[in-house]
Formats: structure tokens, sequence, C-alpha cells
């Protein structure tokens, strides 16, 4: 009897526990809060674009409250009611106005702006609506008219970068420029490869230097030398050689001419010629009889 | 009194019982014998109602049950009793929960009732001081026990047993068949057991029917199953060399001795 | 193939609900035996519920703050985010998901003990009706009992995120509260306890109807129960689909 009490006792307790967390966890989730008193008003808006309830009702950026209920108003057409529920602490002056703001998203929230009053508006009154154009409307306003009128600019400027773009010469000075850079990376690598190169070539070139140097020391030497030499005398006795030199032809010519000196008879006389020839001429049938006949001549006569 | 006239059962096309015809008579044991597989569990199932035979009649005192509407059906199965093999019994109730559980649903009775009539059903089957325990923690005896005691709390008037003495030692075995045997000639129940243990067929045969192969082959009691020309039945019968010298026995001293040997065990009990 | 075997079944599981929703014959028994199956699949699984709902409620909320990094998206949908995830899917589809695993196979592999062991034979022989006495007491009692599963799983998993924002820094507490508060939506939560309702009623018919028609031996109780299982969690996913187009559109 006992285990069957409290089998049922428990779940009786357990059902009534989750009815209770049901109630109280709805009113928490719509934001009704069930241990503090709150205060409802009634706005009229003729638009409540991006409004939903439980939609949070802010004073300076805090929230102290929330949409109840949002109802279109039949009998005042154009309108829409609004109902907001404020925390009890709250209390709005006279002047206070609700005003309708979205975010970027599009959800919206209502705003409270404090009057100036002394009064204080009561619990249950109407509160005066205030449906600002928001930054879309803004939008859709101002931004979109300029930017309507840029539109053709940038077309045709678009269109002439199209049309340049598009050009064949540009294509093919492009290609041009990517052959020309291509060689030029080749040059540049056979450059790297001859700078390479170059560190024995400035040695030996140092070496040609330095001969070109000592070659024109060698030439400022001699030209000095030179330069020292006593050319005048030189010359003097040169001079004179030339002219014993000239005298002398003058000599050998007047002999060679004169048929009484000797020189000018070994010149002139043709019967010297004469005999000398007759002589060589015998002399040459001489030898040519020695040849055949050499007993005739020489007696050798071995012991 | 029960009656099987033509019933034939077939399962996916396999026919498991050929045209079988018994009658199964009022405050005897009936056995059903034959070996396992011959369709005997078919047969019994059918008599009961968990499966339905293609043709023939099953008649409980004069009315068929094959015939009869859901209502008729559910008023005839208050008046049956059964014993499963495995005893059957619910292992989220206690022993007392499960003999009363007939009781709590189908009779009159108001709690204190129904706690005597449980009672004194768990005295007859000599179970007395096991009401709170559940049945995994009772041995197998006394678990099929509790399930006679369940099948009889309603006073049932047919008491079906499949195979009552499967899985229990020799002593406890006819400790049952003497119980069965008892409580039928009490309540003068129709009683049909389902066994192929031939001690059962000898202390308790009153009526037996032999099924063979699905056919119904001898019918008769313990007096005549020794001398009979059937080769099926003589096969099954003398399966062991035991019974050939308990048919010498009986044959030369009737009943007697082996009758005699069952008497002396339950007084030893 | 797979089709029209699957369209069979369901039509054995519409007939064996129909013998199941007969008049109890005993109501006494009845409501006895509902008692001990609320207490056995209900109460028994609310340890369970409460220790998901609390890391996945926690889960969410962390996962939530961390994937918005759009200055476009307002701070506090973190609560809001949380608290929508919880209300419209978690609270019912997963959570009987996950029941359906724990008490579909509890209810499964018992009937089809039941069954192996020659009980319900018993009981059809007693003459009770087997499906009624065995079934039934389990669906009304499941089903009665479900809205307080959903109902605590929905409060601690979002208590679950709340945790989160109070001992860590990774949410403000007062931000994720508001993003609870803000475009609430009373009518998820009907919602939720609506198409929980309809899931404990096919966890629990869906195992039962696996359990009872078992053939065999502990292999075969085993194979049922996982069967009802998968059953059970298929057929939940389409009624999800079917109940939110209802509902929600």
């Amino acid at each position: 009897m006992k285990r069957i009490f409290s089998k049922e006792v428990l779940i009786g307790l357990l059902v009534i526990l989750a009815i209770a967390v049901l109630v109280v966890g709805i009113d928490f989730l719509k934001g009704v809060n069930v241990f503090q008193k709150e205060n409802t008003y009634h706005i009229s808006y003729t638009s409540v674009e991006g409004l939903a309830v439980s939609a949070p009702v802010t004073v300076n950026g805090y929230k102290v409250g929330l949409v109840r209920d949002i109802a279109y108003e039949y009998d005042n057409p154009g309108h829409v009611r609004v109902d907001i529920d404020i925390d009890d602490n709250m209390h709005l002056p006279e002047g206070t106005l609700a005003i309708l703001s979205s975010d970027l998203l599009g959800t919206a929230n209502i705003t409270l702006q404090l009057g100036e009053g002394a009064q204080y508006i009561k619990p249950g009154s109407e509160l005066p609506g205030v449906v600002p154009s928001g930054m879309l409307d803004k939008v859709s306003n101002d931004l979109m008219p300029t930017i309507s009128s840029i539109f053709p600019k940038v077309d045709t400027l678009l269109t002439t970068i199209n049309g340049l773009v598009g050009d064949p010469a540009v294509r093919q000075s492009v290609e041009r420029l990517d052959v020309l850079t291509a060689n030029l990376v080749a040059t540049t690598n056979r450059l790297n490869a001859v700078v390479a190169t170059l560190p024995p070539i400035t040695t030996d070139i140092k070496d040609i230097t330095g001969n070109f140097v000592q070659t024109s020391n060698n030439i400022n030497k001699l030209t000095g030398e030179i330069n020292d030499l006593p050319i005048d005398s030189i010359v003097g006795a040169l001079n004179g050689t030339i002219q014993n030199l000239q005298d002398l032809t003058q000599q050998l010519k007047q002999d060679l001419n004169n048929p009484e000196s000797t020189l000018g008879r070994l010149m002139n006389d043709p019967a010297l010629y004469e005999n000398l020839n007759n002589t060589v001429q015998s002399l040459d049938s001489l030898f040519i009889d020695i040849k055949k006949n050499p007993k005739r001549y020489i007696n050798i006569k071995l012991l | 009194m029960i009656e099987v006239k033509n019933v034939t059962k077939s399962f996916d096309g396999r026919t498991v019982l050929f045209d079988i015809n018994a009658t199964f008579y009022t405050g005897k044991t009936n056995l059903i014998i034959g070996q396992s597989g011959s369709g005997k569990t078919v047969l019994m199932k059918s008599l009961v109602g968990l499966l339905t035979p293609e043709e023939g009649e099953i008649l409980f005192d004069g009315r068929d049950m094959m015939r009869m509407s859901t209502e008729q059906r559910k008023n005839l199965r208050r008046e049956i009793g059964m014993l499963f093999q495995g005893s059957a019994l619910f292992d989220s109730e206690t022993v007392l929960g499960n003999v009363m559980f007939p009781l709590i649903m189908f009779s009159d009775m108001n709690k204190a009732e129904m706690r005597e009539r449980a009672e004194f059903c768990l005295e007859r089957v000599n179970l007395v001081g096991a009401e709170n325990k559940y049945p995994s923690e009772i041995s197998g005896g006394m678990q099929k026990r509790v399930a006679i005691a369940r099948a009889i709390a309603l006073n049932p008037k047919y008491l079906f047993c499949d195979e009552p003495n499967s899985g229990l030692d020799p002593r406890t075995s006819i400790l049952i068949d003497e119980l069965l045997h008892d409580i039928t000639h009490e309540y003068n129940i129709t009683t049909v057991i389902n066994t192929h243990d031939m001690n059962s067929v000898l202390g308790i045969g009153e009526n037996i029917i032999f099924i063979d192969k699905g056919h119904r082959e001898w019918v008769g009691d313990m007096h005549k199953i020794f001398g009979t020309a059937n080769e099926a039945l003589n096969d099954f019968v003398f399966a062991t060399d035991l019974f050939q010298e308990v048919k010498e026995y009986i044959l030369k001293n009737g009943r007697t001795a082996h009758g005699a040997a069952r008497r002396d065990v339950m007084q030893k009990k | 193939m797979i089709i029209a075997s699957s369209i069979a079944t369901f039509g054995r599981y519409c007939l064996f609900m129909k013998r199941v929703f007969s008049v109890p014959e005993k109501w006494g028994i009845f409501f006895k035996r509902t008692v001990g199956e609320i207490n056995k699949l209900g109460v028994g699984s609310i340890s369970l519920v409460l220790i998901i709902s609390v890391f996945i409620g926690a889960v969410i909320a962390i996962q939530m703050q961390l994937n918005i990094t759009s200055p476009l998206i307002p701070s506090y949908s973190v609560g809001l985010a949380t608290r929508d995830i919880v209300l419209l899917e978690f609270s019912n589809s997963i959570l009987c998901l996950i029941l359906a695993g724990k008490v579909g196979s509890n209810i499964a592999s018992e009937i089809g003990t039941m069954r192996v062991t020659e009980q319900i034979d018993a009981l059809e022989i007693m003459g009770v009706n087997s499906r009624c006495y065995l079934v039934l007491p389990k669906i009304t009692g499941f089903v009665f009992f479900m809205p307080v599963l959903v109902v605590l799983c929905m409060f601690t998993s979002l208590a679950g995120g709340y945790l989160v924002a109070v001992f860590t820094d990774i949410i403000t507490v007062s931000r994720y509260v508001y993003g609870l508060q803000a475009l609430f939506v009373e009518w998820y939560v009907w919602y939720a306890l609506i198409k929980s309702l309809v899931f404990a009623f096919i966890i629990a018919s869906v195992a039962s109807f696996y359990g009872y028609y078992v053939k065999g031996g502990a292999l075969d109780v085993g194979k049922a129960s996982t069967n009802g299982v998968v059953s059970s969690s298929i057929f939940i996913l389409l009624s999800d689909l079917l109940l939110t187009k209802l509902l929600l559109q």
C-alpha cells in the first residue's frame, strides 16, 4: 500500500511541477515579470513596419518594458494600436514621445523620448506615436537619387575602358612587351654570366695598363735621351762626310772620263778587254787539254 | 468432455495433423503421447484456440469452438486452465500475484476472497510459504506447481497441460502426476496432458491417444498399451529395455506393481 | 520491395493498434498498470532528460555565441537562437529520438521476452486481451507523462545556457536573458507539446508492436528491440515534418 502511495504522489508532484514551470516559463519568456508591477500605455501608429509583440521598449537605451499587443484600429483606419507594458518605477512626464525605430535588419523597437512636462502621464492613457524616417527611408530618399545620377557617368567610363582594353593594338603591345621582357631577362642573364667572368679580365686589364704605363715611361725616357743627343755635331760631321763623298765621286768621274788616267783607260780602252778575253779563252782550252791529257803536264812519281 | 472430429492443420502447405479424431473424457486424465515433432503440441494448441485448424470440429461439451463468436470464445476461455511447458509465470508478479491474476481479471470476488482462494490453491499444490517470492527465485518444480495453482484458480472445467514433467526429477515428476490425477478426479475436470514420459503413461494414463507423424495411430489406456500389434506404438513404448521387463511384469501381475511403487512414493513425500 | 514490405508492416501495425484500443476489462487494473508504467517509463527517464538538457542547452548557447560574428546581428541573438532551437526542435524531436532508444527498447524487449516465454499465450488462454492489457497502459502512461518531460527539458536547456552565461564570460547574462524574451512566440511552446504527444504515442506503440510479434529466442528479441527503435525514429521524423507543415505554416 505504501509503495503505491509514494509512486502516485511522486507522479502527481512531478505533473504539478511541470505545469507550474510551463506557466511561469511562458510568462517569463513573454517578458511578463510575474513579480513586478507594470503599467500599460497605448500608442496609435500610422505604420508598425517591423514591430513584433515582445519587442523591447527603451528609454535612453535602457529596456524598461515590452510591446504587449498590436492590433489594427478598424474604427480608425490607417492607424494601428500598440499596447506597451512599462516597469512600475518608470514615470513618463508629459510630452513623452514613443518613437518607432528600426535597426538595419528591419526589427523595430520603441524608444521613449521623455518629455519636459511637470506632470506625469497617467498609466493606461495614450502616448503620441512618432514614426521617423529611418535609415532605410533616408537611403531611399536621399542616397538613391544621387546614386542614380552617378550611374550614367560610371556607365560611360566603363564603356570607354572596355573599348580601350578591347583594342587589338593594346593587345599586341602587351604581347610584344612580353617578348621584350623575356629577351631582357635573357640578356640580363647573359650579362650576369659575363660579369661573373669579369674578375680575371679585370686583372688582365690591370696588367695591360701596367705594361702601357711602363712602355710610355720607356718612350718618355727614349725621347729624353734623344733630346740629349748632340745632333748638331753629328749632323755637321755627316755634312762633312757627304762633302768628301761628293768630292770623291767628282774625282772619279773626272778620272773615268779622262782617257789618260789609268782608271779612264781601264774604263774606256777596249784593248784591255780583248786581251783579257783572249787570255781567258786560252786558259779555258788549256784546262780542257789538261783534263784530256793529264799525263802531258803532270808527272807524278811515286816512289 | 472434449470431442475432436476430423481436425486437419497445415503450416505453409505442410500438413501437420491429418484428420484427427479423439475423445477426451471428463473426470479422467487423458494423455496425448507421441514422439517429439509428431504434432502433439499443434493438437494441444488447436484445442485451446491458439491455433486454428483448417478443417474439423472441436466440441467442448457440445459447443464447437471454431464456430463461436469472440464473446463466446472469451467465456469459454474462462473455463479453461493451461499449464505451459515453461510454466509461463508472469515474472513481474509474485507467486501469490500470479495465482491471483485470473481471479482479479475474471472473478467478482473481493480482495479477501481472492486471497483465500489463491492460498487454497497454493496449499493444494503443496506450496505454502512461497507467496511473496518471484518466479525467478524458486525452483523449476515449484514454478510448475505455481503454474498448476494458477491454472486451477478459477475452478476450470478443462485443464490442459503441455509436458508437465519436463525437466523434473522422477520423484517430483510423480508428485506432479499424482496431483493432476487427484485434482482431475476431485473437481471432475477434463484433463488433457501432452507427454512423452512413459512413467506418466503407466501412472495416470486413463485414456491415451497416440499420435505418430500427424496421424492418430492408437487409442487405449495403460492396461492395453503393452499388448498391441501397432509397430509405431511399440517402437515408442519399448524405446528402452526397462519397459520390456515392466511389460512382462505387468502381463504377469497387472498394474499392481507399478501402481504400488507410485503409492509408496506418495506416502513417503 | 522494401516499400511493399514496409507498407505491409504498417498495415499489420494498424490492425494491432485497432486491437489495442479496446475497452479494458477492469478499469481498476488498467489504472493501476498505467500508474506503474508512468513510473517505469516516465519518472525513470527524468534523470536522463535533465542531464541531456542541461548540457545540450549549454552547448547550443556557446555555439550560437561563437557563430554570431557579423556586426549586423544584434548581440542578444544568442538567447533568442537558443530559445528557439530548444522550443522548436530539441525539446520534442531530439528528445523523443533519445527516448525512442531508452523507452522504446525497454518496451520492445519486455514484451518480446514475454512473448518468447509464452506469457502472452498464457494471457490469451486465460481469455485476457493481451494487446489491450499489456500495451494500452504503456501508451496511455507514456503519452500522459511526456509533456512533463518536455517542459522540464525546455526549462533545463534554457537554464543550461543561463549557467554558461553566469559561470563563464562567453555570454553576458543580461544579453542572454534579453534574448530569451525577445520576439517570443508563445505558440511554439504549444506546438512543441502537441508534437511530443504524437511522438510519445509513436514510441510506445511501435516498440510494443515489434515486441509483440517476436518469434524465436533471445536473438530475435534483440532484433525486435533494434527494429523497434529504428522504425520509431523514422516515424518520428516523418511526423515531425508533417506536423511542422500543419502547425507552423
